[in-house]
């Protein structure tokens, strides 16, 4: 009887190790957060575009403002996961399956309509982006900036910050976030991420080194 | 014996024959699909969002028209009533006024109607490509050499169910629009 308690445990045990993932290193945390079946990336196409949100966990966020060279190491990583806790980023890559197409050049006719498309895709981008809760609330982004690439790859990457007072966004079980797209003729698009399974981290086995 | 040995060989060759043929018809014929394309878009989830979204688009425009119209109806009513009180040069002014106000009612309403055509272009812009895309993908998984649209008024007199693909794009296109590509 005792023995057979002891397999049980031993299996059990086994079966927990193998669910409970970890991760060695930024590298391999930013692989697995590519993962598609982890949840964390959601992907939309139309037109030869590709639009894909990924979810940037805090802890991924905190890593990212410590390796920054204007960190004078006032900040811990605490601190920052602190501060990241209370929202939530996501990162928008908009590409073309054709190198020579680029979201801040389609449908652009002059220099004008350039400057007016920089401007869209950087600030007025959070008008057309709006994040639905369960209970179907929605929330623009707080914040939206457009990463500069300096038109070296056809890819654009945007990052968005919701954040609310009463911390819907952080409790809804689903976030729907939806992209009404004025730009690039894709129509509208939908991300949606479980909440169970983006606030479930692997363990970073390389935060205790 | 060798009669049996010789039976064998000859079974042997008919499949190798057999199978290379079937191979050969599998490789050169050209799978064709059909798909209803008012259905999918009525099915479909992206289609029924954007229509709603442009409706209240619409709705919001119209609201804006109808409260010009009423204040223009209102000063027209307020002038028709006042005009046995007012001097001439004062009818005048007010009905300089009206036709101002006239003039922007209609402008306004010119506008709201190119903003709704551009708006309804861009909508069904946006979906046609998310329904293109989708086709094109789905052909490319299942090996399909073409896909062919019909519409009610179409070309398409008869066609055997078995390649109407319609359900499957709506299930596949409604899932996608929920769930997102699968990579």
């Amino acid at each position: 009887m005792l023995k057979v308690l002891k397999n049980s445990i031993i299996v059990f045990l086994f079966l927990f190790v193998s669910c409970t993932s970890s991760v060695n290193s930024e590298k391999e945390l930013l692989k697995w957060l590519s993962e598609s079946k982890n949840g964390f990336v959601k992907v939309s196409a139309a037109n030869g575009f590709v639009l894909s949100i990924k979810y940037l966990p805090p802890e991924y966020l905190a890593l990212n403002e410590l390796s920054k060279d204007d960190n004078n190491g006032d900040k811990t990583y605490n601190d920052y996961l602190e501060l990241f806790n209370k929202s939530r980023t996501f990162l928008l890559t908009i590409n073309h399956e054709e190198e020579s197409v680029d979201a801040s050049k389609y449908g652009v006719f002059n220099l004008a309509e350039y400057s007016q498309r920089i401007k869209d895709l950087s600030f007025n981008i959070k008008d057309v982006i709006f994040l639905k809760t369960s209970s179907g609330h929605k929330y623009n982004p707080v914040l939206t900036t457009m990463e500069n690439m300096y038109e070296i790859r056809n890819k654009k990457s945007i990052y968005m910050v919701f954040s609310d007072d009463q911390g819907e966004i952080l409790n809804s079980e689903k976030l729907d976030i939806v992209f009404q797209d004025i730009f690039l003729d894709t129509g509208i698009s939908h991300f949606v991420f479980d909440k169970k399974k983006i606030d479930q981290l692997p363990n970073l086995n390389f935060l205790n080194k | 014996m060798k009669i049996s040995n010789n039976v064998h060989y000859l079974v042997y060759a008919i499949l190798f024959f057999l199978i290379g043929y079937l191979f050969l018809i599998q490789r050169t014929s050209k799978k064709i699909a059909l798909v209803n394309t008012q259905t999918v878009l009525e099915k479909y989830q992206g289609f029924i969002e954007a229509q709603d979204l442009y409706e209240i688009e619409i709705n919001k425009m119209s609201d804006s028209f109808d409260r010009q119209k009423a204040l223009y109806e209102s000063k027209s009513n307020e002038l028709k009533i006042l005009s046995t009180k007012l001097s001439k040069k004062a009818i005048e002014i007010k009905t300089e006024e009206l036709e101002m106000l006239k003039a922007k009612t209609m402008q306004l309403g010119k506008s709201i109607e190119n903003k709704a055509v551009k708006q309804e272009e861009l909508l069904l812009k946006g979906i046609y490509n998310k329904v293109n895309d989708f086709i094109e993908r789905y052909a490319k998984r299942h090996g399909i050499d073409m896909i062919t649209g019909v519409t009610s008024s179409g070309n398409v007199l008869y066609a055997s169910e078995a390649i109407d693909i319609t359900d499957m794009i709506i299930i596949g296109l409604n899932k996608e629009y929920v769930e997102g590509i699968e990579k």
